[in-house]
């Protein structure tokens, strides 16, 4: 019984991953067996994530916090089911790791005018934050000349 | 993944003559990237056991066997022979995967990696599905674990994309 465990997410059946690489990338599956200790049989289900059943090294996963209550090669509607009740997908949304890539993908998708708005927008910010420093900086040198 | 080996049903028989109108048909389950293989492979065998070769013979059939339940993962023991350098041995290697042909192209890999032994020189002589309880190896019997639980320790993050993948990378050290 470990008191004080030094990881938290575990290759495990009903374990959450994503997939990091290849044409699912992005996507949300489920471990649904082991075959090895390099590869898992994962499925998303293929009506809720797209990843269709396929046996997935792990250097192609990450393994995210969430963790289905499931048997071995559970049925898609078991999964499904799960799911929804731990209301996994909201739940994900609301992760970093999930944020960053979409705000990478929007990034990489931006195209010329798109970067222009955001040099244009970068500019006024950053005037911002010096006309701020400034106004701070001569007030305290105030302070202190007297 | 896709596996780059298939399964083949080969069916030859020696080509009927006037005294020999309804020769023995054999049949051999062959391992092979394709059909072209398999015959060939087909002759090789064949030819060890029975009098007859691709001039003498004539192949009747290449069918392609597929995997019944490729959903399901199994145990599959190999029973192996192969030539070495200093002599013809056999082996017995268990694996899982969840189709035949997924075991054995593991199998080439292994006999490939541990004894150093090419494609040319290994008969796969068989190819048995293994129930769980009988299975010998450790390897195996290890990952038979009802509630199997293991962390990723080393995580190594790679590259995305294939075209991101470089041997040296630039270090950002300021």
């Amino acid at each position: 019984f470990f008191l004080n465990m030094v990881f938290t997410k575990f290759v495990e059946i009903g374990r959450v991953c994503m997939i990091n690489y290849g044409k699912d990338e992005g996507r949300l599956c489920t471990i649904i067996d082991i075959v090895d200790q390099n590869k898992a049989l994962v499925k998303g289900p293929k009506k809720l994530m797209k990843v269709s059943i396929q046996i997935i090294p792990f250097k192609r996963l990450n393994l995210t916090k969430f963790k289905l209550d499931i048997e071995k090669n559970a049925s898609d509607d078991d999964i499904i089911t799960k799911f929804k009740e731990g209301k996994i997908m909201n739940k994900w949304m609301k992760q970093s790791v999930y944020k960053k890539r979409v705000k990478h993908e929007i990034k990489r998708k931006t195209n010329d005018f798109g970067r222009f708005k955001l040099m244009n927008a970068k500019i006024a910010k950053s005037k911002l934050v010096s006309s701020k420093m400034k106004k701070m900086s001569t007030k305290s040198s105030v302070g202190k000349k007297k | 993944g896709t596996n780059m080996l298939h399964e083949y049903q080969v069916i030859g028989r020696h080509k009927p003559t006037a005294d020999n109108a309804a020769p023995t048909m054999y049949r051999m389950r062959i391992f092979a990237p394709n059909e072209v293989v398999a015959k060939s492979r087909f002759w090789y065998f064949l030819s060890k056991y029975h009098k007859m070769k691709k001039t003498t013979g004539e192949i009747l059939t290449v069918n392609e066997i597929f995997e019944k339940n490729p959903n399901v993962i199994k145990n599959f023991g190999a029973f192996v022979r192969y030539d070495s350098r200093s002599g013809t041995h056999n082996l017995y290697k268990e694996y899982r995967d969840t189709t035949r042909v997924g075991a054995v192209s593991q199998l080439f890999m292994d006999m490939a990696g541990n004894h150093r032994v090419r494609a040319r020189s290994v008969q796969v002589m068989d190819v048995k599905e293994v129930a769980a309880k009988d299975c010998k190896r450790a390897y195996v019997t290890e990952f038979h674990d009802s509630n199997i639980k293991f962390p990723l320790p080393h995580r190594v993050q790679r590259a995305s994309e294939r075209r991101f993948q470089r041997r040296f990378r630039p270090t950002r050290s300021s």
